[in-house]
């Protein structure tokens, strides 16, 4: 029942009246297997959802082709695809009940009656919405109405489900709750989905696999691990999580290993992708929680000052300057490991092994 | 269920409706062109159908519009006759080529003058031009009922007169014509025509137009056909009816077929049955304040034809120069 | 233009094209809906230019010189453009003082149910009848200006007659046009301007009154437009001296049998009604300030206001409304007396009359009205949906010429539908079918705004939703689409019914032995002598409008549907 689908060389051209042309989506390559859940995670505006509606068939490509299970429908009408699609803001049939609203695409399909009660029945117990049947959308809540939402599409069982941004409307407890319930239904039912979201935790939490997109082109793809381990730029690291970049001078090149300094102290780093050469600036990477405060040096570590603390109860956030360079730093559980105070020196301990090298 | 009670109930209606929209239009049914007011042609109407039982479907226009619908029809007729109206319009009628001659059976106790020689249309009945003056206005000004075309233009009457305009009234154009006649030339009639205009309120666009004005005291006199002044009189409006010494000209009203329309046939028994004395009578008993042409028939008690010196229209003269007196009334008179 | 946009227009158009051939009942409905536009709509058009500019077979602009070189023709094309500017002007601010009246004065509910129903009158009666009724007030004899006053000789026919009949017909569509736009003006704003210390005057100077500015022009326009198409005050009330273009074409026809030169003449009147039109698409469409969501009451506006000022706007509309109630409360005395102006005995004879001899107008009014309301509803909802959701080729000419019909005055209309369809191929003169075609093609325009509107505010999500369930085009329209746009659609059905009631200038040419309509008789017992029976007519048509709203409105609420406002929507 599961289809894999495929992107090739999908472009989207949007004509603006007064931007003139905006290519909103560029050369997509992109495949899902059967079964898969696979987020599109950019900013807004960098094309997931224009892709995302692209293989619903909401909008044409204007060059490339779209496959479902091998077949091309491309030219297919949207509700010839057999394609789930979960709205951002639901779109729920408000003069229709739930039951009428989750019966809709069972009744379209010209499923009998009898069959269509049970069906939605079944959806409805498996959503947690068990004798909701009759009530309006209007007289539901944002939690509830995303689980008709999501109930109207998976009792069609449809061989592709497509998110665009189902939780952004919910707030911030709903959608830690939300997203493992759609996890649970997607693996239970093996639906391939495709999931698109601006926000990266959601994107790390639920996904297989990420395709991190900017300004319409894929820029990274990969296990959320992988993404967030082995940002492979600048504009990864810091979209994924956040990230601390120290401008460094390359000062020698081996052959698996770059040193570079920042300031006085020299990392060395895992070899990069690309050519580089002594002398080179460049930045080094390094999350935050990777980067280790002590108020004593012990080896070579640059010292800072902090700026400012933010207290967040499991952890605390720290505003550094080091050598005219902003960083921050994580340290978690501070009620037992003790907090610096604001205008405290300290010193920065960080490994090479966390740092990444990049262009600057 | 619901639901589809309620589709079905909306298609029946759709069906009644549409079935409505389509069902105009039968064979035993006379339709005609009427030029004479509802309130006349509907009784003479009804009394032809509970004579004859034909029915007739009428539609009911100024001469101007159902001689301008006549010839855009010319192609493809939608009545079979015209009814009523002043016989100008149908001389104009035959220059255009969309009438077709009939000559009814009983038509010799019509006076010759009164209908076509080659039968295009037949008169039914006449029509003179008069004055109407509102009896309050004429005692306020202690003045008596106009009796000639000059006491028109005293000052008294200064923005005091309604009278139709002669672009769509066949009134208007029998008000210049009695002018020509009672000033004796076109010029004079003309000359006339503009120190009048000086007086008028308003042209209205239909003949009657200005009787009721006349009747409620918006405006103190007026010149009209007699039948639309009888009319006025019998509402109830306090009015005088009197005649211009000098001569007014009558106009006669008449029927013809139009080529090519449809159901010539019953149009034909009707038009038979309109020039005899008999159905001449019935303007009588209706109030139709129109004098019969067949001699025989009654005329109505309302009619009170003392003073009158009526003269009738050269009805060749006339329909050759219809649009020309038209043109240059509107020229002329109205400055445009 | 580089022609990489070039490229990209032949792009788009070829995504567009894809889109209709993948789906046919698109595509079937697109090729419809543009016969039929093409047919009812631009093919009369056509005629009319042909009847002005074709000389046996050439070019020629004969017929426009002959008409334009009489002086009386010029005198009505100056008239026609200063009595809509009047009539824009003055209409504007009476109506700018109902609505502010309305919204910005703590008047009661009581109050605000008589000036509604003051401004409702105008806008829901046939024509003629308030022109009638002027006369009877304020004519030469006319009860106030004689019977109270004790004027004499006043001349009400001219300029000052039209002028007075065109502004109480038509402010009340400048009183709904900018009480909803000050209704929708959030008052916080207001509040913001005064906390900031700005006094009443300044506060309505720097803000209200800049706030309301795109309405003004709206009503402005649409007023001047109004003024430029109507036929029926003028006809009563200009008088020969005071030529106006809709009722000089009109006598050109009737009058001198010229078919060519009353087309020279609706030619002059196009000119300055598309003019309008472009001004109005261009200009104000895309100069709103104020978005309309829904209805908000502004109970609370009372703050502009000072109190003597707001007894004094009362006033102001009170006399306003009490002189169109005395206005349509004399047509009502005029229905039920022997001669009225003369003799004041107490009948039903009028009535009597209006229900047998009228009883055949009366009744193709309502087939045709009927018929006319679901096929003009139906369309209105079609041409909304398809203009405002779909993507396909000419669709943003298919919105221009969906509103052609209704922006030009009625009587190009009419002439046009009597030159295309009075001979084959398609002969629809004397049949229904051409007033209903004429209804449909000309009034629907509420409707396919009230749509466009509806769709406008309403997330297309929900469609793709239906889509993406596997619902084609067709199913998404009927079981999405069109209960959610509901609401407009009855709007479409009420106006569409009103106007069917009361329209006269692009139907008069349009009648014929098997179909007439009240209008129709209103008009020849208004010209003829039969004032008793026209105030009948006018007073039946009043009370069918009533009742008929009444009872859809009454649907509506039975459907638990918001109610539209449709009459905000009338022009």
């Amino acid at each position: 029942m599961a289809k894999g689908i495929e992107l090739k060389g999908v472009s989207k051209v949007f004509r603006h009246p007064e931007r003139g042309d905006v290519h909103a989506v560029k050369q997509l390559d992109l495949t899902v297997q059967p079964g898969e859940l696979v987020t599109l995670l950019g900013p807004s505006g960098c094309g997931k959802t224009t892709a995302l509606r692209m293989i619903a068939g909401f909008e044409n490509p204007t060059t490339g082709r779209i496959l479902i299970g091998g077949q091309d429908v491309t030219d297919t009408m949207p509700n010839r695809r057999n394609i789930g699609f979960v709205f951002q803001n639901y779109a729920l049939f408000p003069h229709m009940s739930v039951f009428d609203n989750v019966s809709y695409g069972l009744s379209v399909k010209g499923i009998p009656k009898v069959e269509r009660r049970e069906r939605v029945a079944h959806v409805l117990d498996l959503v947690g919405l068990q004798g909701m049947e009759r009530r309006f959308p209007n007289q539901l809540s944002g939690g509830e109405q995303q689980r008709v939402a999501l109930a109207r599409v998976i009792v069609t069982e449809p061989s592709v489900l497509l998110l665009d941004e189902p939780l952004s409307n919910l707030d911030a407890k709903r959608r830690v709750q939300m997203r493992s319930e759609i996890r649970r239904l997607q693996r239970s039912l093996n639906m391939t989905s495709v999931y698109v979201t601006h926000d990266q935790e959601e994107a790390l939490s639920i996904s297989d696999r990420v395709v991190v997109m900017n300004l319409g082109e894929m820029e990274q793809e990969g296990t959320p691990q992988e993404i967030y381990a082995h940002p492979e730029s600048q504009f990864v690291a810091g979209f994924i999580g956040k990230v601390n970049a120290l401008p460094a001078e390359v000062v020698r090149v081996d052959r698996d290993e770059v040193t570079a300094s920042f300031g006085a102290t020299s990392f060395t780093v895992c070899g990069p992708s690309m050519s580089i050469a002594v002398g080179q600036r460049v930045s080094l990477l390094i999350r935050p929680e990777s980067v280790d405060l002590s108020s004593e040096p012990d080896g070579p570590a640059p010292k800072g000052r902090i700026v400012q603390v933010t207290y967040l109860g499991e952890k605390a956030e720290y505003d550094i300057e080091c050598d005219g360079t902003q960083l921050k730093a994580v340290s978690f559980d501070p009620a037992r490991h003790g907090m610096f105070a604001q205008g405290q020196e300290v010193y920065l301990r960080m490994q090479g092994g966390s740092m990444i090298l990049t262009d600057q | 269920m619901s639901r589809s009670r309620t589709t079905v109930l909306a298609v029946a209606l759709l069906a009644i409706l549409l079935f409505a929209v389509g069902s105009a239009g039968s064979a035993s049914v006379l339709d005609v062109y009427s030029i004479w007011p509802e309130s006349f042609c509907t009784p003479m109407f009804q009394e032809f159908t509970a004579k004859t039982g034909i029915k007739i479907n009428f539609v009911r226009h100024s001469s101007g519009e159902v001689l301008a619908r006549i010839i855009a029809e010319k192609d493809n007729p939608r009545v079979g006759m015209v009814f009523g109206g002043p016989a100008d319009t149908f001389a104009a009628a035959i220059d255009e080529g969309v009438l077709e001659p009939y000559i009814p059976a009983g038509v010799r106790a019509i006076p010759e003058k009164y209908r076509h020689p080659k039968g295009y249309y037949t008169g039914i009945a006449l029509n003179p031009i008069v004055f109407l003056s509102n009896r309050g206005f004429l005692a306020d000004n202690k003045l008596k009922a106009p009796s000639s075309w000059n006491d028109l233009l005293d000052p008294v009457y200064r923005q005091q007169l309604q009278m139709a305009d002669a672009r769509t009234s066949g009134t208007g154009v029998n008000r210049i014509m009695s002018t020509i006649f009672a000033m004796g030339s076109e010029d004079a009639a003309y000359k006339y025509m503009k120190e009048l205009d000086k007086q008028v309120q308003v042209y209205t666009k239909s003949g009657g137009g200005g009787t009721v004005p006349v009747g409620t005291r918006q405006a103190g006199a007026g010149v009209f056909f007699l039948v639309d002044c009888i009319l006025t009189q019998q509402k109830g409006y306090d009015v005088a009816i009197t005649f211009p010494k000098e001569g007014s000209a009558v106009a006669l009203e008449a029927c013809a077929l139009i080529k090519g329309g449809k159901n010539h046939d019953l149009a034909k028994k009707f038009m038979d049955w309109l020039v005899t004395a008999e159905a001449q009578s019935l303007y009588a008993k209706h109030g139709i304040g129109f004098m019969p042409t067949n001699p025989d028939a009654k005329v109505s008690e309302l009619i009170d034809v003392r003073g009158a010196n009526f003269v009738d229209v050269d009805l060749q003269w006339a329909a050759d120069n219809r649009q020309r007196l038209i043109d240059r009334w509107v020229t002329e008179v109205l400055g445009q | 233009m580089s022609s990489t946009s070039a490229i990209m227009r032949r792009e788009k158009r070829r995504l567009e094209l894809a889109n209709l051939a993948r789906d046919p009942v698109l595509l079937l409905t697109v090729v419809l809906v543009w016969v039929a536009m093409f047919i009812f709509i631009l093919w009369p058009l056509l005629k009319l230019m042909q009847a002005a500019f074709v000389d046996k077979g050439h070019l020629s602009a004969k017929a426009l010189v002959s008409i334009l070189s009489r002086p009386n023709n010029r005198l009505a094309l100056r008239n026609s453009l200063l009595l809509g500017g009047l009539v824009a002007l003055i209409g504007t601010a009476l109506g700018y003082l109902f609505a502010f009246t309305y919204a910005r004065t703590n008047i009661g509910s009581f109050w605000r149910g008589v000036i509604d129903i003051a401004c409702l009158l105008p806008l829901i009666s046939p024509p003629f009848t308030l022109a009638l009724a002027i006369l009877f007030a304020l004519g030469p004899r006319g009860l106030i200006t004689y019977g109270i006053l004790g004027l004499k000789n006043v001349n009400l026919y001219g300029l000052q007659g039209a002028l007075l009949a065109e502004v109480l017909t038509y402010f009340p569509i400048a009183y709904l046009t900018l009480r909803g736009i000050l209704a929708n003006i959030d008052l916080s704003m207001e509040d913001a301007a005064f906390s900031l210390g700005a006094s009443r005057l300044r506060v309505f100077l720097t803000v209200t009154l800049p706030l309301t500015i795109p309405g003004i022009a709206n009503a402005l326009l649409v007023l001047f437009a109004s003024s430029l198409a109507d036929f029926a005050s003028p006809l009563i009330l200009s008088g020969a001296r005071f030529p106006v273009l809709p009722t000089q074409a009109y006598l050109q026809i009737t009058g001198l049998y010229d078919m060519k030169g009353g087309a020279a003449l609706c030619f002059l009147l196009l000119v300055p009604s598309l003019l309008i039109f472009a001004i109005q698409r261009q200009w104000v469409g895309k100069r709103s300030y104020v978005t309309v969501s829904g209805k908000s009451a502004a109970s609370s506006g009372g703050r502009l206001t000072p109190p003597w000022a707001r007894w004094l706007l009362l006033a102001l509309c009170l006399a306003t409304s009490i002189f169109v109630f005395f206005l349509y409360g004399s047509i009502l005395f005029g229905s039920l007396v022997r001669a009225w102006g003369a003799n004041h005995t107490f009948t039903l004879e009028n009535y009597r009359y209006v229900f047998t001899f009228g009883r055949k107008a009366i009744r193709d009014t309502l087939v045709i009205a009927l018929t006319a309301m679901p096929i003009g509803g139906i369309y209105g909802i079609l041409v909304g949906y398809l203009v405002s959701r779909k993507s396909f080729p000419g669709r943003s000419a298919m919105e221009f010429v969906s509103m052609i019909n209704y922006s030009l005055p009625g009587i190009i209309v009419g002439i046009g539908y009597l030159l295309a369809f009075n001979n084959p191929p398609i002969a629809l003169a004397g049949t229904a079918w051409i007033l209903i075609a004429a209804y449909v093609f000309r009034y629907s325009a509420t409707g396919i705004r009230a749509t466009v509107a509806t769709l406008h505010q309403m997330d297309p999500a929900i469609e793709e939703a239906s889509t993406s369930l596997g619902a084609g085009t067709a199913v998404t329209f009927r079981r999405i689409t069109v209960p959610l746009i509901a609401p407009a659609f009855f709007a479409g059905l009420e106006i569409m019914f009103i106007r069917a009631m009361t329209a006269i200038s692009a139907t008069i040419f349009l009648i014929s032995v098997n179909w007439t309509l009240i209008t129709v008789r209103i008009l020849e017992g208004a010209t003829e002598l039969e004032l008793g029976h026209a105030a009948g007519f006018s007073m039946l048509v009043i009370a069918i409008v009533f009742i008929t709203t009444g009872i859809l409105r009454w649907i509506m609420r039975l459907a638990g549907m918001s109610d539209y406002s449709a009459v905000a929507q009338i022009r």
